[in-house]
């Protein structure tokens, strides 16, 4: 009695499986148990015939459509009436990814031999991956986990080649495909840390976040106050951020060192020769006068005092 | 003449003959028969003769399962197999005959 041969490898594995496929859609408008009957133990056979060479298995049996014609033939089941349904999408791509295998596999027969190694860089990536993104910030031990789990997987999956479950993991190396030189790369330059920045920040006066670009002081009286200075509770001369001037479109005279050439902590700013209290950009003028605070009920003044008060509340010339 | 549509007519027999030999799985079946001389047999027909003659009750069939790789589909013969065979073979080597003497009698005659 003859003896089963070994499995093939891999790239005529591929094509035996796409060969299959194909005589199994050119038999699809058999009853199901008939399908399976003619082409149950066909993987093992074709593998062994794949061995013998001659180049793929269309060119040494037939394409799949003139092979299960004949099948049928000879079997006594009636020709098929119909092309086969075209297949979706899905199993075109899942084909070409097959031949592209195979042509792979063929070409450099060494690769399956770092199999175990892309096992372990693909877990490694995606532990670290979902990990990273997931906010940890030691993700290594995640792709620890992964690259081991990762290893579990591709050796239990050896053979695995139709089913939902394939197409996660051909999901998954896609995703790990792409990933893997930025993540090992990263995971090998640990120097590299993540440094949460404000960028929102602003480096001169702000409110709520937002850039304050210019300050109106009013007195008392509600008079307008020109060359006005305005000190923090640390004695620090408040200023808006000068580098707003280079952002907006306006013609800003600059120094010999291309700044702006703008006193940024004396209120209103005086750019060039513009007024400083015409309109903004978003069209709020500064009116002329605000309505008066009203007097203070304060200690009673003194009666030398009065005359000191309401000179320092005239607006200087 | 067209040795292939020859070997069709007379498939049956021949993997009934080369069953009946051995057991073996299909793509051994196809083996057996080209080495013994029908080279011109396609793959399929064999397989298509042994699912019909197994449908028609000629052959057992039974799996004989590999730990690496994927499963064999074995075929025997069995009692209706052989009756088969002895009827195919005598209807053969009539047919043979015939065909045998209506050739060399062509033969003497030229």
């Amino acid at each position: 009695m003859s003896t089963p041969t070994a499995p093939m490898a891999d790239p005529r594995a591929a094509d035996v499986h796409a060969y299959i496929l194909a005589v199994r859609s050119w038999l699809g408008d058999l009853p199901a148990e008939d399908v399976d009957e003619l082409t149950f133990g066909m993987e093992a056979d074709l593998a062994e015939r794949a061995a013998e060479g001659g180049g793929r298995l269309g060119e040494v049996l037939g394409e799949p459509e003139e092979y299960a014609a004949e099948l049928r033939a000879a079997a006594g089941l009636p020709p098929r009436a119909t092309a086969p349904r075209p297949p979706g999408h899905v199993a075109e791509l899942r084909r070409d990814l097959e031949r592209l295998r195979a042509g792979i596999l063929e070409r450099w027969a060494w690769l399956p031999e770092l199999r175990a190694t892309w096992w372990i860089a693909r877990g490694f990536t995606l532990g670290w991956v979902l990990l990273a993104m997931a906010g940890t910030r030691h993700p290594v031990f995640a792709g620890v986990v992964g690259a081991v789990l990762s290893y579990g997987v591709g050796r239990a999956s050896r053979g695995w080649r139709s089913g939902p479950l394939p197409g996660v993991v051909l999901l998954a190396n896609l995703v790990a495909a792409v990933a893997v030189a930025p993540v090992l790369w990263v995971a090998t330059h640990p120097q590299l840390t993540y440094v949460e920045t404000e960028s929102s920040s602003v480096t001169g006066l702000a409110r709520d976040g937002e850039p304050v670009l210019d300050l109106f002081v009013y007195d008392a009286d509600g008079h307008r106050v020109d060359r006005a200075r305005i000190l923090d509770q640390s004695g620090q001369g408040v200023f808006v951020d000068p580098s707003f001037f280079d952002l907006s479109g306006e013609e800003v005279p600059r120094k010999p060192d291309g700044s702006p050439d703008v006193e940024t902590d004396v209120f209103p700013l005086v750019v060039g020769d513009q007024d400083p209290w015409a309109a903004g950009e978003d069209g709020w003028t500064p009116p002329l006068v605000l309505a008066p605070l009203p007097v203070e009920p304060g200690p009673a003044p003194t009666p030398s005092e009065p005359e000191r008060s309401a000179a320092a509340s005239t607006p200087s010339p | 003449m067209d040795g292939t549509q020859l070997v069709k007519g007379v498939l049956d027999l021949a993997v009934l003959a080369v069953v009946a030999h051995e057991d073996g799985y299909g793509y051994d079946i196809v083996r057996r028969l080209r080495e013994a001389g029908l080279e011109e047999v396609g793959d399929a027909s064999v397989y298509g003769t042994l699912r019909r003659l197994f449908a028609a009750g000629a052959l057992t069939s039974y799996v004989v399962p590999s730990e690496e790789g994927p499963h064999r589909k074995y075929y025997g013969i069995n009692a209706e197999g052989r009756h088969m065979l002895d009827t195919q073979a005598t209807t053969w080597k009539a047919f043979v005959g015939t065909m045998d003497s209506l050739v060399r009698a062509a033969e003497v005659a030229s």
